[in-house]
């Protein structure tokens, strides 16, 4: 359709130019070539193409510059400066006068800079009038000096300013800075009649009024983006239906305020639709869905989040009869079910072009249309199914048959769904870029492993996995991730169960992760590590406050090197010794009481004694403190008590510390050099699993050991260890693992 | 055995020059005209017949033969190379850098260098008219508006208060 309207367009430019009495390649390219890049080329607006419309504003300003300075110089308005009426005197005497103004406009499109562009403007008014267009088409109105700079120049009576800039605009993009629009400086850009893309996103502070009157006379206008936008009413739909015959594109989810007339009018008035996103518009039904699918045959997008009437009757209708469409989004709508993708004698269903499918939170979506909307559309790049919690392995099995086309799927919620399903669409899937599993509470390491094998893989969900444990994501930071690991997001919060050291494996083996999502696993909640976590969102309560942990952006960078110099350097000791110190006389200031009967029990007497013995090594041997022998006791008596959690963090620390200062290394081994790494454990064990199943065997003697409190281990410092080991088993490997990380790696 | 046909072209000014096929189809505007009149090399020439030992002669009247001479020069060097698909438009390319032995070529005069723009943008040789163009933008480059006129020779014929105008309403924009 684009191509037909181009075509025109180009016979009466090319009859034109021939005016010109030369024969111009610039001019001439239209006819002979009809790819999409040189439609674009020629008339940069009036082509969207498909990925430009999704990403309408991020498209390099000078790129589109060139464009239209390319496009400037075989239009037709430009043949009216045929030397023949060549209303400008002597511009120039040079030989440069030879130059047609479509050659000037190719050079003027590789000037990069505005104010170069301003510069040729000032020049002469021959160039100035080849030049403004290119300046106006597209105000890039990025910042607030910007912003404020073109007010006033907007500001100004038209007759007042040296050339009508508002014909000039073509695409208004006022989503840089949306909090700063107002009803008033919108209204600035009132009678921009050329307008071809509207963009304002976000710019919720508009009022319908403004909206509307911007549209008016604007019939060359091919995209309105209103995502964002509180205040959508009727106007604005009237406005298009009446001006906008040529409109491809409409994003104006929440326009709940909208009638069903008022969609009907846009729907019948615009055959050209492509892209529709009526998301929240509960007056869209079946009646309108229909319409839209008779009247916009070329739809490519349909969005219809919340739109609740819809049933399977137009749906049905809908994926019979638009053979361009590439995404259907609609969630929450619980009439959809298989029945929409059958097909009938009337309806032969095709989907082969569909490449986002979003049907998130349609409960009525079962395994069976699953199965069978993945028959239809084999090419699928996005599927998106969470909160459809009727589905199971079936439905996973029948997604894994689009093999390399996933790219992208969205299962949160699916709680039926097992390991067996997930391995076996994870396998087929192998260039998945992004896997969302939350709340699947029955996955376990398995498919964390083989989420591993995914060589493409950015962006990992796996909230509320609650089965999944240290040995998940040590598979996950050790299997095929290398130097160029693609992790750029993993989402591990509620996953109870993990500890810090595989974490920072796996930060470490993943350089260009930039957010990992922690909330409410304990181990992380301690201020050494919480100190580099975003602030929790201010909407949060205090309880969620208290447990929010994700780290993002330079956040990561910096939880990444304290870890590293947690785990890979020696400390300064005496650093170190102040901190054990201000932890031995916080704790002992802010507990008032001790229970003193908790140990008059033998075992607990045993303990505490050993536990003295443990701490007056470390603080008065290693670190030298001299703290009187009764302050350690009543700290150990504080540790061993039930603290007030406030304090958890603080012994953890500590713990930590003692952990990284082994005595008996200190002991035992002082005739070896010093080690960049600390050595407390033998190396025993030399594969991640069998080292945490062992890791269990430890814990479970240490407890019959407690059980028995056998007196012939007290002296033995290696007792002391295991007993740590069972306060915070995961710090107590991390030894043994650093030493086996090159073992592992080797063996794997 | 088909031998090659020679291809003469010849200017506004009657000047005669023979080229090789592949030279000569630098210019689109040339090798369409060829692809019509001469069968593609190699391919089996049912039509023999007697015109084949006469030259194809190309007249361009757009082009004298100084021009061409350049332009013939331009096409000689590149004759081996394959240019990608223009119309890519891709940011890289056009942002790159004028070609190096593009830029010694056409540092020429002023007259000569628009006349070789003219006559690649007539005969459609992209590469060339696009160094063509680059070389001019950058004689634009960095310039104030009256060094630009004093480059180019060119009357500056706003009034001053025109000139206060478009400096006031233009200069909102920045670089980003």
């Amino acid at each position: 359709m684009e191509n037909n309207i181009e075509e025109q367009q180009n016979s009466s430019s090319v009859g034109s130019m021939s005016s010109l009495g030369s024969h111009l390649p610039v001019g001439r390219r239209e006819s002979e070539d009809k790819g999409l890049a040189i439609s674009t080329l020629k008339n940069p607006t009036l082509a969207i193409s498909d990925d430009e419309m999704n990403d309408p504003d991020t498209d390099n300003e000078q790129h589109a510059r060139k464009l239209i300075l390319r496009s400037k110089a075989r239009s037709t308005s430009i043949t009216s400066l045929s030397m023949s009426s060549f209303p400008y005197g002597s511009f120039a005497l040079g030989p440069i006068s030879v130059l047609p103004p479509e050659i000037l406009c190719v050079i003027f499109s590789y000037l990069n800079s505005k104010s170069d562009l301003l510069s040729v403007a000032l020049t002469c008014r021959y160039w100035a009038d080849l030049i403004i267009e290119p300046i106006w088409f597209r105000p890039g109105i990025s910042r607030t000096e910007v912003f404020e700079k073109l007010r006033r120049v907007m500001s100004l009576p038209k007759e007042e300013t040296a050339y009508d800039y508002r014909k000039y605009i073509k695409r208004l993009n006022l989503s840089l800075v949306p909090h700063l629009v107002t009803d008033d400086y919108l209204k600035l850009f009132i009678g921009s009649t050329n307008l071809e893309r509207i963009t304002l996103v976000n710019c919720s502070n508009l009022g319908h009024v403004n909206i509307s009157g911007i549209l008016k006379g604007c019939s060359r206008l091919q995209s309105i983006d209103l995502s964002g936008v509180r205040d959508i009413q009727d106007d604005i739909y009237y406005e298009l239906s009446n001006n906008c015959k040529r409109l491809q594109g409409l994003y104006a989810p929440g326009s709940s305020k909208v009638s069903k007339a008022a969609v009907l009018a846009v729907v019948r008035n615009c055959p050209l639709l492509k892209r529709v996103k009526l998301s929240d518009c509960n007056e869209v039904d079946d009646e309108v869905l229909d319409n839209l699918v008779d009247c916009c045959p070329n739809l490519v997008e349909v969005e219809l989040h919340g739109c609740e009437k819809v049933t399977n009757k137009s749906l049905n209708k809908l994926f019979a009869q638009l053979e361009f469409l590439k995404e259907f989004k609609i969630s929450k709508n619980s009439n959809i079910s298989y029945q929409c993708f059958e097909s009938t004698s009337g309806s032969q269903l095709c989907l082969e072009r569909l490449r986002i499918l979003d049907l998130t939170q349609c409960n009525n979506i079962t395994d069976k249309a699953v199965e069978m909307v993945i028959k239809l559309a084999p090419r699928l790049r996005n599927v998106l199914l969470s909160k459809c919690t009727a589905i199971t392995d079936r439905s996973l099995r029948a997604i894994a048959t689009l093999g390399k086309n996933l790219h992208y799927v969205h299962l949160g919620h699916c709680s039926n769904i097992t390991d067996f399903g997930a391995k076996d669409l994870i396998k087929s899937c192998f260039r998945l870029q992004y896997i969302d599993l939350a709340c699947c509470t029955q996955l376990t390491n398995e498919t964390v492993q083989e989420l591993s094998m995914l060589p493409r893989l950015r962006r990992i969900g796996l909230v509320k996995c609650s089965q999944i444990t240290d040995d998940g994501i040590i598979a996950l930071a050790s299997y095929g991730r290398n130097g160029d690991d693609t992790l750029e997001r993993v989402h591990l919060s509620y996953c109870m169960n993990l500890t810090v050291y595989p974490i920072y494996k796996l930060l470490k083996a993943c350089p260009k992760l930039t957010h990992i999502s922690l909330t409410g696993v304990s181990q992380f909640l301690r201020p050494d590590i919480t100190q580099f976590c975003r602030d929790p969102p201010s909407e949060f309560n205090p309880q969620q406050k208290s447990i929010f942990c994700v780290f993002s952006g330079e956040g990561v960078a910096q939880l990444r090197e304290h870890l590293r110099s947690l785990y890979e350097t020696p400390q300064s000791p005496e650093g170190e010794g102040m901190e054990v110190l201000e932890i031995i006389t916080t704790i002992i200031e802010h507990v008032d009481e001790v229970n003193e009967r908790l140990f008059e029990d033998n075992i607990q007497r045993e303990r505490l004694r050993l536990f003295v013995e443990t701490t007056d090594h470390l603080v008065n041997h290693f670190y030298q403190l001299n703290v009187p022998r009764a302050h350690l006791t009543l700290f150990a008596k504080c540790v061993l008590t039930r603290l007030p959690t406030e304090h958890v963090p603080r012994v953890q620390r500590f713990f930590q510390l003692m952990q990284l200062h082994p005595i008996q290394q200190q002991q035992r081994q002082q005739a070896q050099p010093a080690n960049n790494r600390p050595v407390n454990a033998p190396v025993t064990v030399r594969n991640n699993a069998v080292l945490l199943r062992q890791d269990q065997l430890i814990r479970l003697e240490d407890r019959e050991r407690e059980a028995r409190a056998m007196p012939q281990d007290r002296e033995d410092q290696g007792e002391t260890t295991q007993q740590q080991r069972q306060l915070l088993p995961a710090q107590a490997f991390r030894g043994q693992m650093t030493i086996d990380d090159d073992e592992i790696m080797e063996e794997l | 055995m088909a031998v090659e046909r020679k291809i003469v072209i010849i200017t506004s000014d009657g000047e005669r020059f023979e080229v090789e096929r592949k030279v000569a189809e630098k210019s689109i505007l040339i090798k369409n005209m060829l692809k019509n009149l001469l069968p593609v090399e190699g391919e089996e020439d049912d039509d023999y017949d007697e015109d084949d030992d006469e030259p194809i002669e190309v007249p361009t009247q757009n082009v004298r033969s100084a021009v061409m001479k350049n332009i013939l020069h331009w096409c000689e060097h590149y004759k081996d190379h394959t240019f990608p698909d223009d119309e890519q438009d891709d940011d890289s390319k056009k942002s790159a850098p004028i070609d190096a032995w593009d830029k010694n070529f056409l540092n020429v005069d002023q007259e000569m260098l628009y006349e070789i723009i003219l006559a690649s943008n007539y005969l459609n040789i992209k590469p060339l008219l696009n160094s063509g163009c680059k070389v001019v933008a950058e004689m634009i480059r960095g310039k104030s508006p009256e060094e630009i006129r004093k480059t180019f020779n060119i009357v500056n014929d706003f009034t001053p208060e025109e000139e206060v105008a478009i400096r006031r309403e233009n200069e909102w924009a920045e670089d980003r």
